[in-house]
């Protein structure tokens, strides 16, 4: 299995109820996973101990056979290889799309060709030089999309990619980003609150319920 | 805590912190130590006769200047905020600048202008036919401290309480004339009670300002704590009472700043919706807007205007004499070494700020605390806390020093520029960390998140990512530190290294030494500097807001 996630625990500090309750599960390589659940229920939480932005309790996790944390070791977010999209994208005001793009690029030699191929993919070629905040919601997000794609990550992690949306938007991106990833060839978890965006874009679905697996099921896809 | 989440809170940021953090309690707790170590002989006369004439007196300045600054700020930030009446943009801004002008240069210039020889009771004689020999106007007592404390802190209460009057919605004040109340009833049943919070901590703000005041009351002559440590440390060379005096002082600002957080109430007000329509200001009628100008005048001439001209005045009199070659040695050391400390106070402020808000952790919450009490704490007491521990470290160190052939002498830290911009960086790491925390906060941790995430580590996002983007709060956090090192009195007076001088000791020692017109020069310079800083960050928050 592409990701292993075995007995995991967690809680924030000063609360004494687990967010992420023994969860355990296995995603394989090239899948949409959709996460499901209502707030509270603990489903960034999990994608972020997944990215490492938190620190488990106990548990462990593999990546591709590599660990990424278990009882005595815990890899780093930077030295995860996994990317990330964020609710509101948070990508850096201060640079330019291209430059946001290629910030996690690290070969140098390859940069500006891997920067072209990704904003192809995402159809966002010609905003290079635009700064985030001269660029529309969908483009922000397709920008948020590509920059964590630049770095071939192992892993996409996506935290409720179209919240910022509105409702014509998120139909008309979320058929675009299942396409996208597809094309990308990359194992995927996505967030969300939207049952409809959840079952319109993923290959399988897990509903979270007091970070617990309440049920899930591999959705037939074409 | 389990071994992973021990590694992932224990890193450099830590590490750092928490050697800043110790360097910032030390002095403070060996102030408290040091109080059990045994009372010097001077004590019994010192607790018998003197310190009931400390705490009297400290205590009605304090009294005092916090209900009249209170008055004052909240009226003058309620009117421009308000109210439409002659010259009230003007105002909006002018009625801040007596904060540029340091009380102790304010102290000095009044006294000037109304003691017997000077222009107020000079014109009285001249002009008015009032008789000689008589001095029909004293400043130099409790009354005339008050009345400067007042008109030139005053602006701290206006700033913050404007700045939160503007934030009131619109709508709480058309309630208010809905259900059938007056200008008046409004005022006090409805805007008074929701701006206690900003009243209660701008007050504060004032009331600490005043219990580290030296200046103002060494010149007028009047006994408080801050002028009995002085004494007592420099006059009697009693270390054990002086070290005695500042924790008495401790205990006098802590109970002050309980008070402060029980005035403040448990009653938070905040929108529930983040679109506020702001109240529209009420033109003023007949002879209300007048006498609103008015008001506004003379607090502005008080506090601003009247001071300044005549200090003008002697600096034309006396600028031949006083600028020569050391004076200007002189001045760009002081704000040389105001820059490097402001600079210094932000580095900390950027390394405690980035540890606090990454780890979430209870000691980090503790460390967000400790960064800020040397504010509270007088600067004459970090100042002995600072002197005292320095010297035990130079003797400790003495061994070292006499193998050193590049160390004359048996004391070095204790004798160098280095305790003064370590007692610099205690006292005033609260304001560049207000400054640096609100910056941090603004951004949030997503894009640090994000650039974790594609492959950086902690350092280099600091610098790549959260570095540029609170490039404005580093910049406000710098010019608020350096105005207020420019002035500052109470630390450099007891912690200067021997013939050091900044702008704020020179113009002290002038007046001190009956100087008062030569003390013009530096003080027009403090005062211009502080000037151009509040101008400075006045633009910048203009474009930001843009």
């Amino acid at each position: 299995m592409f990701v292993t996630i075995k007995n995991l625990n967690f809680k924030y500090p000063g609360n004494d109820d687990w967010v992420i309750n023994d969860f355990d599960y296995t995603f394989k390589k090239g899948d949409i996973i959709g996460i499901l659940g209502a707030s509270g229920s603990g489903k960034s939480t999990l994608l972020r101990l997944m990215a490492g932005l938190e620190v488990p309790h106990t548990g462990e996790m593999l990546l591709n056979e590599h660990i990424l944390f278990n009882s005595r070791e815990i890899i780093q977010p930077e030295n995860r290889n996994i990317g990330m999209v964020f609710q509101d994208y948070a990508l850096f005001p201060h640079m330019t799309v291209e430059k946001n793009i290629g910030y996690g690029i690290t070969s140098r030699k390859n940069k500006n060709k891997r920067i072209k191929e990704v904003l192809k993919l995402v159809e966002m070629e010609d905003f290079a030089k635009r700064y985030p905040h001269e660029l529309s919601g969908g483009q922000q997000q397709r920008i948020a999309l590509a920059r964590a794609l630049a770095p071939k990550p192992s892993l996409l992690l996506m935290d409720e990619p179209f919240s910022s949306l509105d409702h014509d938007l998120q139909i008309k991106i979320r058929e675009e980003l299942r396409s996208i990833i597809k094309k990308a060839g990359i194992t995927s978890v996505f967030v969300t609150h939207n049952r409809e965006n959840c079952e319109s874009i993923s290959d399988e679905i897990i509903e979270l319920e007091k970070g617990k697996i309440k049920y899930n099921n591999h959705k037939i896809t074409s | 805590m389990n071994l992973n989440r021990l590694k992932a809170h224990v890193n450099g940021w830590f590490i750092a912190s928490t050697l800043i953090i110790s360097l910032i309690v030390l002095p403070n707790l060996n102030i408290i130590f040091r109080v059990f170590d045994g009372a010097s002989e001077n004590w019994a006369h010192i607790q018998k006769y003197l310190l009931p004439g400390y705490a009297l007196n400290t205590s009605i300045i304090v009294l005092f200047t916090g209900l009249f600054t209170l008055l004052i700020g909240l009226v003058s930030a309620w009117l421009v905020t308000a109210y439409e009446f002659p010259f009230r943009k003007f105002f909006s801004w002018g009625l801040i600048l007596p904060i540029t002008v340091p009380a102790y240069i304010g102290a000095y210039t009044y006294q000037g202008l109304f003691n017997y020889t000077g222009v107020v009771q000079s014109f009285f004689r001249n002009n008015l036919g009032f008789g000689t020999g008589v001095n029909y106007f004293d400043f130099m007592n409790l009354k005339g401290s008050i009345f400067v404390f007042t008109i030139f802190l005053y602006p701290y209460v206006f700033i913050i309480t404007k700045s939160f009057l503007k934030k009131i919605s619109a709508s709480i004040i058309e309630s208010g004339k809905l259900l059938g109340k007056s200008n008046l009833e409004i005022f006090f049943q409805i805007i008074l009670p929701i701006s206690r919070t900003a009243l209660v901590g701008s007050v504060s703000l004032v009331i600490l300002e005043v219990i580290n005041d030296y200046g103002v009351v060494k010149y007028y002559g009047i006994s408080t704590f801050s002028t009995a440590i002085f004494k007592t440390w420099f006059g009697m060379g009693d270390t054990a009472s002086a070290i005695r005096l500042s924790a008495l002082l401790m205990v006098f600002v802590f109970l002050l700043l309980s008070m402060e957080k029980a005035l403040r109430g448990r009653k938070k007000y905040s929108y529930s919706s983040t679109k506020i329509r702001p109240m529209k200001r009420q033109q003023l009628e007949g002879m209300k807007k007048y006498l609103a100008t008015i008001f506004s005048s003379i607090i502005f001439s008080l506090g601003f205007l009247i001071p300044v001209i005549q200090l003008l005045h002697w600096g034309y009199l006396t600028y031949s004499k006083v600028i020569d070659i050391d004076f200007i040695l002189m001045t760009v050391s002081s704000i040389s070494v105001s820059v490097f400390a402001s600079i210094l106070v932000i580095v900390t402020a950027l390394i405690v700020g980035n540890y606090v808000r990454l780890s979430n952790t209870k000691i980090s919450k503790v460390y967000s605390k400790v960064v800020t009490i040397g504010y509270s704490i007088p600067g004459a007491v970090i100042a002995i806390g600072v002197i005292t521990l320095l010297i035990f470290v130079d003797r400790q160190l003495r061994g070292f020093y006499n193998n050193s052939s590049f160390i004359s002498g048996n004391l070095l830290l204790s004798t160098s520029l280095f305790m003064l911009i370590f007692a610099y960086v205690i006292r005033f790491l609260a304001i560049g960390y207000q400054s640096i925390d609100s910056g941090y906060d603004r951004i949030g941790n997503k894009f640090t998140e994000a650039s974790r995430l594609l492959g950086e580590n902690s350092l280099s996002t600091f610098f790549k990512i959260d570095l540029p983007m609170i490039k404005p709060a580093i910049y406000s956090g710098v010019v608020l530190v350096f105005i207020d090192l420019v002035k500052e009195l109470p630390l450099t007076l007891i912690l200067r290294p021997f013939n050091f001088n900044t702008l704020a000791t020179k113009s002290f020692e002038y007046a001190n030494d009956e100087m008062i017109h030569e003390a013009s020069i530096a003080a027009l310079i403090i005062i211009t500097i502080s000037l151009l800083a509040i101008l400075s960050m006045n633009r910048l928050f203009k474009k930001e807001a843009a």
